[in-house]
């Protein structure tokens, strides 16, 4: 199964932007996250944008702490853009992500991890 | 005996039986010898002697017995009278001459005796030697007439074989093979080979030797200087005696004579036509057989070798004929099978696939096809090795330039043909081959190619017209069936699922739309107009955008049929399509609907099993021979009812009874009751039709209101939850639940039901999970069981975190585990709840 | 034509024994190779291809008999123009304790096929030759010790020569290498065509007695009438027709060049008083052969393993 109808990718500055949009489950976390670590392993800074997902249980959960840890390990930075409400925010808030993790703007996002 | 005194007389005579053995030895009427076992004379009688003028004493001790013979007979002597006489211990009647001291040569007819001592060893030979002048002479005359008449009766015997041979040889390459048998035992040739000309190349071709080893192979124009090629254009026999002949008149011939050691060769032209007019023969080819040593041909041989020519050229002209004869059958019968292979596809690819499929290796041991369509044209080839790709560059450049076939010729470096495909003047592309040599430069050959390009080409070009033709429609009716089907309105929620047919069929004219006439008021159809391809697509279109136009608050589906009747009168095409129609008031759940020649639409309501929808049935659209007043129908539907619209291909099948196709689909659709909605048109329409079927199929399934209960049951599969989730977002949605109820409902249901996959089901790919929804005005309640066996799920991390989910988003988590399965109850406050401040 | 039937002593091994046609009667027929034509149906597409031809086994072809000590290494006995494998009869018994002993009949003398003989392939002694590495091939003698009387001396040279590896040594017994002196060189082969000419009349001449005995053999074999009384020569049978061939093929070739192509050991045994083979010719073989060994022998005659076999068996025996 390919991953590329839940996620996409592009540049802002340095860092690699990953698009995430529609359900994220048990179903097809695992696709999803190989896709993105392909493409951060080496990456300077991650953003990931998850204002356009609708859904995020445990396994979409478990994919990005992985990859938090990853780059945190790296001593790289990272934040997640989630929108002020909606089902990411919701589950990541439920599993108590740092907040320093967390954003609602991802220009602002981009300007921190670029700065 | 006399008494008488006289004188006895007796005394003098010595009676010829009383001979004394003495001189009966020397004055024999044959030659006595004795020799030693190596041959030396140790006696000999007067008689030889005197035949041959030697005196005693030159022999004895002197010579040994094959001295006495010519040299000829010497060898003779050593190699097979003595190497006989040694292990027979005698011989008999062994013809030798024996040479006297005057050089004259005496026939003779010797037999010996070899005599052993005791210890085995030879001791002497004894040789008796027979004058055998008169014999010989008759012998010699009776074997030249035996050899004579053993020879013509050989050569007669070959030639009735021969020509027997030749009656039933059907083929050239039969006539040639039992034509170059004949030379050895007719002739005592050493060797013959077989020339054919090949009028059409106006070359002779070698085709058969019986001595192949080395040699010049190479086709010859029929104008070539070399002997063979001369003695076909001068249409008589040629015999070059000797090397010096050959020198004389053909260099080339007494080059390779004395290359192979041939002394004698004959070039006999195998003719067809009168034989006694010279003029009017026709040459077919040539026999030519040599002979290792000088040979002269009688004249009854030369006799046997013209007649064996005409035999030859006439069963070489017959074979010819039927040749070409079942050679044009051949070609006729390709090209008909040919394009009844091609007609058997529909699409371009599979059509061009077929074309070289067919023509290698039948025809050519490498075929390509390449047609100037789409950006990056189609190029199908078959068989190998493929040619020099520059080459056949220009070659197909020239074909397309010039709009005509380039042929292979000899020695062009290719050896392909290209043929334009042309259809109406326009080239479509190019169709290259590559035959076997000598079928290159054939006119029937070059015009069966033609042929075979013309049908080719107008196969392609159909199949390119069907391609296009059916590319816009399929565009057309997925532009038309993805419209917006309304998709939000928690009042109700439509599921639809459109299969094209399996085979390569044009696409069809089935259709579904859903749509809102009022705020309030939902309109559903499903329609199927007659016909396939682009202007059914278009038709469709016409069709759903008129009942789109027509539909309105006050009309109703009777009305509509109406007015699509009328729609007929100016869209022929439209007349006869079928279509149920609905009409569902999202206030008062009442359904009208009106049936015109379609089939029944199939409701299951929350209680009871489904049931065909029977009432409201009027002929097709526009029909002249049905009943086409049009009526409707209405009943209440109860919430959470789900209606089912469907075109024929779900339910008619080959070998299936139209009835038994209804009485599956209604168990079918009762069993996926309670499955998810999304995805349930998809499920019904794999079981019923599967993948191979051969017809268009169209599903619209409506769930109307919002039941009271949500109660699914999904297999033990994570693709399942989405689709869980999707029916479950639109119930709680119904329920007027809000957004952040509602994701935390699914996140936690989400989670239970990942749990009983993953735990519950480990081992058990075939589990089912129940999920149970329920809703008052203040609390959600989600129930998920299962069957299962719970492995592991405490120290498991992941796992753990989804618990944690769980407990976070729901007001209150009960387990209740136990040998039968595992059964999860979660509750959560409607509105502001204290689980979680999102 | 002649054009393409080249040098048949180099033909190619591969040109086995036809099947074609083989009970139409006419030997001949077996010469064909057939030029295949491809794609016979309806577009025969033509290639020159000569078509493998089945091979025939040697033992019938060649009426091999083996005796002698299974599990000794091999000698391999071919008899002269004009006789068969009888002809050594006084001198395999001394071997058969030591040694495998190999005897046959070359095409067209005493119990061979007669149909095996072909123009194109017994036209050259290598074609003999060949014949001979089909029995060394087709019962995989190696380290064959190869006794060759006259003209299979020569015979046994040209197998040597073209796989040496299979032979350990070549007894030439009245070897020639050629019958017919030369003028251009002064070489002395002891004959002159004429009398070559002679001996084949001398053939012709015995031809109704040898018919007699040898009523299948002539090809097409009319019912013919005997002719005389029946002969008693019943050993060393041969095809009149083959026996001049083979008499032609025997004495007019011209092996010199060969000689110092043979890499394997040789002995040459030569006759007093051979008029086949002279001394001279003895000694020229031994002079232009590497490796050989000249033994003149007492006996007398071109067959010493005939008139003298013990000395022609101890003579082999101290060479080995």
């Amino acid at each position: 199964m390919t991953a590329d109808q839940w996620v996409s990718f592009s540049r802002r500055g340095t860092a690699e932007l990953v698009h995430l949009k529609g359900e994220i489950d048990l179903a097809n976390a695992n696709d999803i996250g190989r896709a993105i670590v392909a493409r951060t392993t080496a990456a300077e800074a991650v953003l990931i944008d998850l204002t356009a997902v609708s859904f995020l249980d445990s396994a979409g959960v478990r994919l990005l702490d992985f990859i938090v840890g990853d780059l945190d390990d790296r001593g790289k930075p990272i934040r997640l853009v989630v929108g002020e409400r909606g089902a990411a925010r919701m589950t990541l808030q439920l599993c108590a992500f740092r907040a320093d993790l967390l954003a609602t703007d991802l220009d602002r996002a981009a300007t921190e991890l670029g700065g | 005996m006399s008494e008488s005194g006289g004188p006895d007389v007796t005394q003098e005579l010595r009676l010829p039986w009383d001979d004394d053995p003495e001189d009966l030895y020397e004055h024999a009427p044959c030659g006595y010898l004795t020799t030693l076992p190596d041959g030396t004379v140790v006696r000999v009688n007067e008689t030889f002697l005197t035949w041959t003028g030697y005196s005693r004493a030159d022999l004895i001790g002197h010579k040994r017995f094959r001295d006495l013979l010519t040299p000829g007979d010497q060898i003779y002597h050593e190699t097979h009278y003595a190497p006989l006489l040694a292990m027979q211990g005698e011989v008999h009647e062994i013809a030798l001459e024996v040479v006297g001291t005057d050089g004259r040569r005496l026939p003779t007819l010797v037999n010996s005796v070899l005599e052993r001592g005791t210890t085995g060893a030879p001791r002497i030979i004894r040789t008796m030697v027979f004058n055998a002048t008169e014999r010989r002479s008759y012998e010699r005359e009776l074997l030249g007439a035996r050899r004579a008449a053993e020879s013509s009766e050989q050569r007669v015997q070959v030639l009735q074989q021969i020509v027997a041979d030749l009656a039933a040889a059907p083929t050239e390459a039969e006539v040639a093979e039992a034509v170059v048998r004949a030379p050895e035992p007719a002739f005592q040739a050493t060797s013959s080979s077989i020339y054919l000309v090949d009028a059409e190349r106006d070359q002779l071709v070698a085709v058969a030797s019986t001595d192949p080893t080395t040699g010049n192979w190479d086709d010859m124009p029929r104008s070539s200087t070399r002997a063979v090629a001369e003695v076909a254009r001068r249409g008589d026999l040629h015999v070059i005696g000797t090397v010096a002949d050959a020198e004389e008149h053909f260099p080339d011939l007494a080059e390779s004579m004395r290359r192979s050691e041939r002394r004698s060769v004959v070039l006999l032209p195998l003719t067809t036509g009168p034989s006694d007019e010279h003029a009017g023969v026709t040459v077919l080819g040539v026999l030519a057989f040599s002979f290792r040593d000088e040979r002269t041909l009688t004249d009854g041989e030369l006799r046997v070798i013209r007649l064996l020519g005409q035999q030859a050229g006439q069963a070489l002209d017959r074979a010819r004929l039927y040749d070409d004869a079942r050679r044009r059958e051949e070609r006729s019968s390709f090209l008909a099978r040919a394009t009844r292979a091609l007609d058997e596809e529909h699409r371009l690819l599979q059509r061009a696939r077929r074309l070289v499929e067919r023509a290698v290796p039948e025809i050519a041991d490498w075929a390509l096809v390449r047609l100037q369509v789409g950006p990056a044209g189609l190029v199908e080839h078959h068989g190998g090795p493929a040619p020099d790709p520059a080459r056949l560059e220009a070659r197909t450049a020239e074909a397309i330039e010039t709009s005509a076939p380039v042929f292979a010729v000899d020695a062009d470096g290719l050896g392909c043909t290209v043929l334009p495909l042309t259809v109406r003047g326009r080239v479509l592309g190019t169709f290259a081959v590559r035959m076997a040599p000598d079928r290159r430069g054939a006119e029937a050959e070059r015009q069966f190619l033609i042929d075979l390009a013309d049908r080719a080409a107008l196969a392609l070009e159909n199949a390119r017209l069907y391609e296009q033709e059916r590319a816009i429609a399929r565009t057309l009716q997925r532009s038309l069936l993805a419209a917006d089907v309304p998709g939000t309105d928690p009042r109700f929620a439509v599921e639809t699922h459109y299969q094209a047919a399996a085979q390569d069929m044009e696409v069809g004219g089935d259709w579904y739309d859903a749509f809102l006439i009022t705020a309030n008021k939902l309109a559903v159809v499903v329609g199927d107009v007659v016909g396939r391809g682009i202007e059914a697509a278009t038709t469709m279109g016409q069709l759903r955008s008129a009942i789109r136009a027509l539909a309105s608050a006050e009309a109703g589906p009777a009305r509509l049929l109406e007015g699509l009747d009328r729609f007929c009168d100016r869209v022929d095409s439209a007349r006869m399509a079928t279509l149920v129609y609905a009409e569902i008031d999202l206030f008062s759940s009442e359904m009208a609907y009106a049936c015109a020649g379609h089939l029944p639409p199939l409701l299951h309501e929350p209680a009871g099993p489904p049931q065909y929808l029977l009432q409201a049935r009027s002929a097709p659209l526009g029909s002249r021979a049905g009943d086409v007043r049009r009526v409707e129908h209405r009943q209440r539907l109860a919430a959470g009812s789900r209606l089912l619209l469907y075109t024929d291909g779900l339910i008619e099948r080959r070998g299936r009874g139209i009835d038994r196709g209804f009485e599956i689909l209604a168990r079918e659709y009762a069993r996926l009751r309670d499955a998810p909605l999304k995805g349930l048109t998809a499920g019904l329409a794999e079981i019923l039709v599967g993948r191979d079927h051969g017809d268009d199929v169209c599903l619209l399934c409506l769930t109307l209101g919002t039941e009271e209960r949500l109660e699914r049951s999904i297999g033990a599969d994570p693709l399942q939850i989405a689709l869980l989730r999707a029916d479950m977002r639109g119930w709680l949605a119904g329920h007027g639940v809000d957004t952040d109820c509602l994701n935390a409902v699914l996140l936690a249901c989400s989670e239970a039901v990942a749990n009983s996959i993953e735990h519950g089901y480990s081992d058990d790919p075939f589990g089912v999970v129940d999920v149970t929804a329920t809703i008052s005005p203040d609390t959600v309640e989600i129930r998920v069981s299962d069957h299962g066996r719970w492995r592991g799920a405490r120290d498991d991390e992941a796992r753990g975190r989804g618990l944690q989910l769980i407990y976070e988003s729901m007001d209150d988590v009960s387990f209740d585990r136990d040998t039968e399965g595992t059964t999860v109850v979660m509750r959560r406050h409607r509105g502001q709840s204290s689980a979680g401040d999102l | 034509m002649p054009d393409n039937e080249g040098d048949v002593r180099n033909a190619p091994e591969s040109y086995g024994y036809p099947d074609l046609a083989s009970n139409r009667g006419h030997p001949g027929v077996r010469n064909i190779i057939r030029v295949q034509w491809e794609g016979r149906g309806a577009f025969p597409g033509r290639r020159v291809r000569a078509v493998r031809r089945n091979r025939m086994s040697t033992t019938v072809r060649n009426a091999v008999t083996i005796t002698g000590n299974e599990s000794g290494p091999p000698m391999l006995f071919a008899h002269g123009y004009g006789c068969d494998q009888n002809m050594w009869r006084f001198v395999t018994p001394a071997f058969e304790e030591t040694h495998r002993i190999v005897l046959f009949d070359h095409v067209g003398n005493g119990r061979s096929d007669l149909s095996a003989y072909r123009d194109s392939r017994h036209g050259s002694l290598g074609g003999y030759a060949e014949d001979i590495l089909d029995i060394v091939r087709e019962h995989d003698l190696r380290e064959v010790v190869f006794v060759g009387h006259s003209v299979s001396a020569m015979i046994g040279v040209l197998a040597a020569i073209r796989e040496p590896e299979r032979f350990a040594g070549i007894v030439m017994i009245g070897p020639s290498p050629r019958y017919i002196n030369d003028e251009t060189d002064g070489y002395v082969g002891g004959f002159t065509r004429a009398d070559i000419d002679g001996l084949l009349e001398s053939l012709d001449s015995n031809y109704l007695g040898w018919s007699a005995t040898m009523a299948p053999v002539i090809m097409g074999n009319p019912e013919r009438p005997e002719l005389g009384t029946e002969l008693t020569n019943s050993f060393c049978a041969t095809d009149p027709e083959i026996a001049r061939k083979f008499a032609r093929v025997t004495f007019l070739s011209d092996n010199r060049a060969d000689l110092p192509n043979l890499r394997v050991p040789s002995l040459i045994l030569q006759c007093s008083d051979d008029v086949i083979a002279p001394e001279v010719v003895g000694e020229y073989v031994h002079k232009n052969t590497q490796d050989s060994t000249f033994v003149a022998l007492n006996a007398t005659g071109h067959c010493p393993n005939l008139s003298a076999p013990e000395e022609t068996v101890d003579a082999i025996k101290s060479w080995l």
